[in-house]
């Protein structure tokens, strides 16, 4: 007798909502869809319905006095989970405006009840249910009988074992509202303008008896309906770590690189190119792809500035082969989750080995305004997720060179990655030479040389010290004396 | 709209008016058809819903049946079927016939311009499927 009842999770058909609510909705439970006009409600209780309604599992949707029906199938036939023949078999729409118009909260109720007596739903929409409330007040001010009403709707709801949802228009959560109280789910739908670019993000207010992820997530429409992008953390299941990686490193494709990080990178580390415009940072990142395509491994690159597929490295040929997957997205509206959803997607895909993210600068711009103060942060949450697949991943970032001091990241984001790998341009008889330096493997012995590279039809070919050159962090380096300056790995006189 | 919709429509009047009709079956034949239309209808787009669709294929069919602009509904959003039953019932047979013919396709297309044919058709399918008087008197012969 002591069992406890086993709710079950109804699978909301909407991608990454689950995760949210914590393994799907609860059956029978009597929730609140609510947000300001446009956000995407309706949406998102029409994706609910089609993906739930069966013909043993049937559903009413009831529309009152908000948008009218036939505006509503119109546009939510556009989507591609409306299915036309459902309607009026496992999903029947019923409109109460006229009970609305004339008989109030308690016409409202009655025919509610009795359409479902007639056919017992599993899953009950009303829609908008905001109006209701509004039809509520028109006549004598507040009607003391709407929370009567919500008490009354609620057990009937329950009684007849259909899991419900009101459809309403609010534009804040605050106050005491009988709704809310009610309510074992509160599903709260917001969008936030910000310059050109709009977020949408979806909160989970309150949702009885399980844990859900708390915050505010973001989503976007297309012509799927909606798509909720969890958090990578708890979407992104990490196996366990591949014994064969511990200890092993990673050959960058540059063998003098390989070198200076002490036998290549490590498996599974993440690395930080930072370097000016034009110091070879993509190049690097090239070689990187191409050496692990070389040796049979899948990558993922995600480009934010130049398209991969134009690249002259060898990177679009390994795209057009398939060995090198991409991620391109040119939007302004992008949130990191959605970016880190779609790069987690294609290396599972691809069981990639190695990922590029080039550039973080580029990503930034990506990402809409609403999101850049929270950057650091979220690069911090990205590099962990991504580090938690086993890839190896290098992240290129532009940054200018400033002669006063040694930086390497724009962010501060120096700290988050296991190795950092910097270029540098220096002015030498006035020329404008390159430099390379490994300035962190993190736990492991590395170069602190100070390595002159030049770039040419093969890439980055990297050369010794310039030993004869003191000052070389300055930016305008002065000469030794008694050095001839030759370097015969780039074929290049000192100065 | 193809040929079998404008064709459906024709045949779903005419099973309710039989051969050679004279104004007056014409006009009950029109109103039978349009009572299970709205029938169909009447769950999902309400009383007003399928008001303003009337409303508006009686101004679009009175253009070219201008007699037929009589029977529009009120502003209270009323449909007065005895109205347009008179109305129709006061033409000759053929003007009658063209007219309530007119009506049903106007009513039909402008319902699929809004929501497309093939949600259209589904939602008029239990009518469709539904026996006509005309099938029981087939059937019992």
């Amino acid at each position: 007798m002591s069992k406890k009842v086993d709710i079950h999770r109804l699978a909301t058909g909407v991608p990454g909502l689950d995760e949210i609510l914590g393994g799907g909705l609860p059956e029978f439970s009597f929730n609140l869809i609510a947000g300001p006009p446009g956000s995407g409600k309706t949406t998102l209780a029409h994706q609910l319905m089609f993906a739930l309604a069966t013909a043993e599992r049937p559903a009413l949707y009831f529309t009152v006095l908000g948008e009218p029906p036939l505006k509503m199938l119109r546009y939510q036939q556009q989507f591609d989970f409306f299915d036309n023949a459902a309607i009026n078999r496992s999903i029947r729409f019923v409109n109460l405006s006229d009970d609305t118009l004339t008989g109030g909260l308690d016409a409202v109720l009655q025919r509610i009840g009795a359409e479902v007596k007639t056919h017992s739903p599993a899953l009950v929409f009303v829609d908008s249910f905001r109006s209701l409330i509004a039809v509520s007040k028109s006549e004598d001010g507040p009607n003391p009988t709407l929370q009567q009403f919500m008490q009354q709707l609620g057990m009937l709801m329950t009684s007849w074992e259909a899991t419900t949802f009101l459809i309403g228009e609010y534009f804040n959560e605050s106050g005491s509202n009988p709704v809310f109280t009610v309510a074992d789910g509160l599903i709260w739908l917001r969008q936030v303008v910000q310059r050109n670019s709009v977020i949408r993000k979806l909160e989970i207010m309150k949702m009885r008896g399980q844990a859900t992820t708390p915050g505010l997530h973001t989503f976007r429409i297309n012509n799927a309906g909606l798509h909720v992008f969890a958090p990578a953390l708890r979407a992104y299941a990490p196996g366990k770590a591949d014994p064969s990686l511990t200890n092993t490193r990673v050959s960058m494709g540059i063998p003098r690189l390989d070198e200076m990080l002490g036998g290549g990178m490590p498996s599974g580390y993440s690395v930080l190119v930072a370097g000016p415009s034009g110091s070879g940072k993509s190049i690097l990142a090239a070689a990187f792809l191409a050496e692990g395509a070389r040796r049979g491994e899948t990558g993922v690159i995600a480009a934010f500035e130049q398209s991969p597929k134009r690249s002259r490295s060898g990177v679009a040929e390994l795209i057009d082969s398939g060995r090198i997957a991409v991620v391109e997205n040119h939007a302004s509206d992008l949130s990191i989750d959605e970016i880190l959803l779609l790069l987690l997607t294609e290396i599972k895909r691809t069981n990639a080995k190695r990922v590029v993210i080039d550039s973080l600068s580029g990503f930034e711009l990506a990402v809409a305004p609403s999101f850049r103060e929270d950057f650091r942060e979220s690069l911090s949450r990205m590099v962990t997720a991504l580090a938690s697949t086993g890839a190896t991943v290098l992240m290129t970032c532009e940054m200018e060179d400033r002669y006063a001091d040694l930086r390497f990241s724009p962010y501060g984001t120096a700290f988050m990655t296991d190795s950092i790998i910097v270029q540098r341009y220096i002015e030498v008889d006035s020329h404008l030479r390159r430099l390379i330096a490994v300035v962190k493997v993190r736990a492991s012995a590395h170069s602190h040389e100070l390595r002159e590279f030049a770039i040419n039809d093969k890439g980055i070919v990297i050369g010794d010290m310039l030993r004869d050159q003191e000052g070389l962090l300055g930016g305008r380096p002065t000469k030794k004396r008694g050095d001839t300056g030759v370097d015969p790995a780039i074929g290049r006189k000192g100065a | 709209m193809d040929g079998q919709q404008k064709l459906w429509i024709a045949t779903f009047l005419s099973q309710r008016s039989g051969k050679n009709p004279g104004a007056a079956e014409t006009a009950d034949a029109l109103i039978a058809a349009w009572q299970d239309i709205a029938a169909a209808l009447h769950s999902i787009i309400g009383r007003q819903g399928i008001a303003a669709l009337y409303d508006r294929s009686v101004s679009l069919t009175s253009r070219k049946h201008p007699w037929l602009a009589g029977s529009r509904a009120g502003t209270d959003n009323f449909m007065d079927s005895e109205a347009l039953r008179s109305v129709v019932a006061q033409q000759n047979a053929s003007d009658a016939a063209a007219g309530a013919g007119e009506f049903l396709q106007t009513f039909y297309d402008v319902l699929i311009s809004l929501i497309g044919g093939a949600l259209c058709e589904q939602l008029l399918l239990p009518i469709r499927e539904a026996p006509t008087h005309a099938d029981h008197e087939i059937r019992n012969l």
